[in-house]
């Protein structure tokens, strides 16, 4: 922004569409991640139904 | 493990802090009196669900995100000024290459794991809510933080509504075009109406064909006829729910499907949870303001002058990396802010947030005049 007269570029975040970007890039390490998740709900979900026994 | 008892270590970025109000412990309204038999919803004046925030409305529109100058080199050893202590996960930028993986990616593996293990038992401690609902949560969020997932933007519905933040154009067109929770309700209950009503008119028919079969007159013929006719239109119109029943029932959000009973509030309570816990954990490391990095390509949009400030829109909430490098790889165009910590949703040690990522998660559409350095990416 050179002056305050200037109105700054407006950047709008809200629909990135590269927000994916990572998780095309690495595939891999995202599904990972999310298998990670799904493994942490699985186990979470044990714990939980062992303990209502 | 020992940095699961300390989650964020104790580098604060508290500097340039002059102007920018800081929050107290849980920012805006800590200390409210809330609403007394009621988790939540704590926001005073309007009603939250409702605000989109066409004016100012919002407790956080004071905190602005303000542009943080720095060149790409200092970025790349700034860093965040919270770096998370002993990320040997995120330390490194993902390997592209993950099939035959290191001994100490195997070890990040299980860190992250049992992070994000620890993370849902603290929210579900301070929410009430169960562990695995508490990681149905963060694991949708590591699916899909946005985009078009129904399941996703329900959460950034649920954090509108619990923190008085707006959504942003583009997710209420979203939102829109899904089937509410009540819709969903009225739904399976017509289904269920639908089917009921059809079964009870297909034993009857049923019965009097029975009769029929011993007795069979033509009256009775003409009876069980009837009666079977009667069940075709049942049918047709429990078929239909049935059909709209299941196209909505793939957009129900994640505790939806058996994990709760009132899959709104415990989103709410699950969000409400992790923001505490996040400022807990931020005012005990001393952290006034973070500064985070996030890359995009202006696609579509006018193209910013690298160095120069530009303002920022945003979602209900905002993914945003404390690592230059991990944004680097979203875009050519890296934004640096600094923030005060009020406006930190969570972070990936606390709750939404992918640790590869480094992930901090921004009350976003604040109504504030959020502002941003551009910053260009490094070629490596």
């Amino acid at each position: 922004m050179s002056g305050d007269d200037k109105k700054p570029v407006f950047v709008d975040l809200a629909n990135d569409e590269n927000d994916d970007w990572l998780k095309k890039a690495y595939p891999k390490k995202h599904q990972q991640s999310i298998a990670i998740s799904k493994k942490v709900v699985a186990d979470l979900g044990k714990e939980t139904a062992s303990r209502a026994k | 493990m020992k940095a699961i008892t300390s989650r964020l270590g104790t580098q604060g970025d508290t500097k340039d802090s002059k102007g920018i109000p800081l929050g107290g412990p849980g920012s805006g309204h800590h200390g409210h009196a809330g609403r007394p038999g009621v988790r939540g919803g704590s926001l005073p004046g309007e009603d939250a669900t409702a605000s989109r925030l066409g004016s100012k409305a919002s407790q956080y529109a004071d905190l602005p995100a303000k542009p943080f100058s720095l060149t790409k080199y200092e970025a790349m050893e700034h860093g965040t000024g919270t770096e998370l202590p002993e990320e040997r996960f995120v330390k490194r930028i993902p390997n592209r290459d993950t099939e035959y993986m290191s001994d100490e990616e195997i070890d990040g593996v299980l860190y992250s794991y049992e992070i994000e293990k620890q993370v849902a038992k603290d929210i579900a401690d301070l929410s009430g809510e169960t562990p695995e609902c508490c990681a149905r949560i963060i694991e949708q969020w590591a699916t899909s933080s946005n985009d078009s997932s129904p399941l996703s933007i329900s959460i950034q519905q649920a954090a509108a509504d619990e923190f008085g933040v707006g959504l942003s154009d583009w997710q209420q067109k979203k939102i829109d075009s899904f089937a509410t929770f009540e819709e969903i309700l009225d739904i399976r209950a017509e289904k269920s109406n639908a089917e009921h009503k059809m079964n009870v008119a297909r034993k009857l028919a049923d019965k009097i064909y029975a009769k029929y079969k011993a007795d069979p007159t033509p009256e009775l013929r003409k009876e069980a006829e009837d009666a079977y006719s009667a069940v075709a239109p049942l049918a047709t119109i429990f078929k239909e729910r049935f059909d709209i029943w299941k196209h909505t029932i793939r957009e129900m959000p994640p505790v939806l499907s058996g994990y709760v009973p009132d899959p709104v509030g415990s989103t709410r309570r699950i969000l409400r949870a992790m923001y505490d816990h996040t400022q807990a954990e931020l005012k005990k490391s001393g952290i006034n303001f973070v500064t985070l990095f996030r890359g995009f390509d202006n696609t579509g949009q006018e193209a910013p002058e690298f160095g120069s400030t530009v303002s920022v829109g945003h979602n209900a909430l905002s993914s945003w990396s404390g690592s230059y490098k991990i944004a680097s790889h979203f875009g050519r165009y890296i934004l640096s802010i600094q923030v005060p910590a009020s406006r930190v949703m969570s972070t990936c040690r606390t709750g939404l947030g992918c640790l590869y990522e480094h992930e901090f998660v921004l009350l976003g559409d604040t109504g504030a005049d959020d502002m941003a350095h551009v910053l260009e990416r490094m070629e490596e």
